[in-house]
């Protein structure tokens, strides 16, 4: 199963609600990690873990909400899916503007929360994907020398061999020299899969 | 000078003093007539005039009744009678007129007789103020105060809903999220009977725990903490009556107070007997809506009663209770009013019966009701309580 290293992280001060969702998280065959407060969450958090965060909003101490913008501010980028007991439409508007992924209900329906989490777990899964691509595009770029980097972001701008030369007033040969040590050191297959990393590099 | 010529000035300073007294009354801000004994209007001045809507000519000569409000006039005779054979020197009461152009006015009228050199009943003479744009203030104001009243308490209950629900739905959740789980092992073939057991275990302890929450609530609701402290009734009473005068007004009650002078204290929450008592005070005047205005009187007393209590009497002279209703009067949600939840009674009942004392009411002998409530004394022996 491709879900197999992600965990659902639920965090809900109450003990019956947070052994019941561990209960149905594990029997979807989802791994589950559960924690009475977001303190104790916090305490526990590693970044480079994946999954999803079901999070109750009403919690003694710090509140789902204060959670979610401490997870802000420390760059995560794990899903959260708010679960709560009573229909606060500015608390559910505040928490989706804060990028949420969902705000549901108690009690809910098991086929909405499990949908709702499985989306979660795959959106993570695709956004750590292209984050690890990306910090691998840059540091196959952050190995070229400084005149390689410069032939690249010339390359990519589209300017032939002859104009980089003049430009940078070194014979057409070596141009093409520094090019193939680009394509090979970053793995670039062709022109275009070129351009598409130094664009994906500063994404 | 002679004496033709004394008289002749005496005459122009007595025609010019009858002339300024006519233009006072002419010009006086409010209604002022003269009816003659057989009801017939004599004079009027501009402000009764423009009350009415009528000219002076098409008033002088035309009999009261005609623009008399027709539920008021058996009142206006009665009181006109009572008048003419000497019974009061004179009388004030609310009286409605109808407008030449069908509208209604709202006056209140004071009326009062004019005997001749021999004594006899000569004519009536009336004064009339315009009620109209007061009572429509008031009737604002009353009606503003009530929504605002309403308003409040639907904020209370919706702020006691919400913390009802989370406590509910905190155990519903877990039960069905269980029975979800449960359901969900079971359809894969990965349940075993030991978890099942033990999911089924927790459910049903979830729903022990919606009903303990439930329990709580209907125990808050009995019990209400209160503060109890010593309490002077009469200071307390004496608090309730500028409150209580907001509503005589309205409905154009009086309060007249009967408190026994050196009472001991009791022990009590003010706050709720005070509720008690503005609750019983304005169903009082309530009662009394259909009165004449010198009959709305509710008599609030304080005395000793029996068996080392102290006893809060509110007398009315309203319609008095219908009979056969007597159980059904505190019960909640009973009412006899257009108007109301039929709460306060009940209410009233339970805050007295929490301070150990009793409410209840008896018939006066002549008309309306007079409600009791007694409360112990502050040490005065045990009392049983619940």
């Amino acid at each position: 199963m491709k879900q197999a290293d992600s965990t659902v992280f639920i965090v809900d001060d109450d003990d019956a609600v947070r052994d019941s969702l561990d209960m149905l998280m594990k029997s979807m065959g989802l791994a589950a990690e559960c924690h009475a407060s977001a303190t104790q969450f916090l305490e526990a958090y590693d970044p480079d873990r994946a999954g999803c965060l079901v999070l109750d909003v009403r919690m003694p101490g710090l509140s789902g909400i204060d959670l979610q913008e401490r997870l802000a501010s420390m760059h995560s980028i794990l899903p959260i899916i708010f679960i709560t007991g009573h229909g606060d439409v500015p608390m559910a508007v505040h928490a989706m503007q804060a990028g949420a992924v969902d705000f549901i209900q108690k009690p809910f329906s098991d086929q909405v929360l499990l949908d709702r989490v499985q989306q979660a777990v795959e959106q993570d899964r695709k956004n750590r994907a292209l984050l690890l691509q990306r910090q691998e595009i840059r540091e196959r770029i952050e190995s070229l020398t400084p005149r390689e980097k410069e032939v690249m972001a010339m390359v990519a701008e589209g300017n032939a061999n002859k104009v980089i030369a003049i430009d940078l007033g070194v014979s057409e040969r070596t141009v093409e020299i520094h090019r193939a040590r680009v394509m090979q050191k970053t793995g670039a297959e062709s022109l275009p899969h070129l351009v598409r990393m130094v664009v994906e590099a500063r994404g | 000078m002679d004496s033709e010529k004394r008289f002749a000035k005496l005459e122009a300073r007595l025609r010019q003093r009858e002339e300024q007294l006519k233009l006072t009354i002419q010009h006086a801000p409010t209604g002022i007539g003269t009816v003659d004994l057989n009801g017939r209007l004599l004079t009027v001045n501009a402000a009764f005039c423009s009350m009415v809507g009528y000219s002076e000519e098409e008033l002088a000569g035309r009999p009261v009744n005609s623009i008399t409000h027709p539920d008021d006039v058996e009142m206006a005779e009665r009181r006109l009678l009572r008048l003419r054979n000497g019974e009061v020197e004179q009388y004030r009461v609310r009286k409605r007129y109808i407008r030449k152009d069908g509208g209604l006015v709202e006056g209140m009228m004071t009326a009062a007789v004019v005997h001749d050199s021999e004594g006899n009943p000569f004519l009536y003479v009336a004064h009339v103020e315009d009620l109209t744009e007061r009572l429509k203030a008031e009737t604002e104001i009353n009606q503003s105060r009530e929504r605002l009243a309403h308003v409040t308490r639907i904020q209370m209950i919706g702020e006691m809903v919400a913390g009802i629900a989370h406590e509910i739905n905190q155990p519903l959740t877990a039960i069905a999220t269980y029975a979800q789980a449960s359901g969900r092992m079971i359809r894969a073939g990965m349940a075993d009977s030991e978890e099942l057991l033990a999911a089924l275990d927790k459910i049903s302890r979830q729903a022990q725990r919606a009903g303990d929450v439930i329990r709580h609530l209907r125990k808050l609701v009995r019990e209400r903490p209160s503060a109890e402290e010593a309490v002077d009734l009469n200071a307390l009473i004496a608090e309730v009556v500028p409150l209580a005068e907001v509503d005589a007004r309205m409905h154009d009650s009086t309060i007249q107070l009967d408190l026994a002078a050196g009472l001991p204290p009791i022990l009590a929450d003010p706050i709720q007997i005070q509720q008690v008592v503005l609750n019983l005070v304005r169903n009082g005047m309530e009662a009394m809506g259909a009165n004449d205005p010198d009959e709305k009187a509710v008599i609030l007393g304080c005395h000793l009663g029996e068996d080392d209590t102290l006893e809060i009497t509110v007398r009315d002279q309203g319609s008095g209770i219908p009979k056969g209703t007597d159980e059904e009067l505190f019960q909640t949600f009973f009412t006899t009013k257009s108007s109301g939840m039929g709460m306060g009674l009940a209410i009233s009942r339970s805050i007295v019966e929490s301070h150990g004392g009793r409410l209840w009411f008896t018939r006066n002998p002549d008309r309306g009701s007079t409600f009791h409530v007694s409360l112990p004394l502050a040490g005065g022996g045990d009392h049983e309580t619940g």
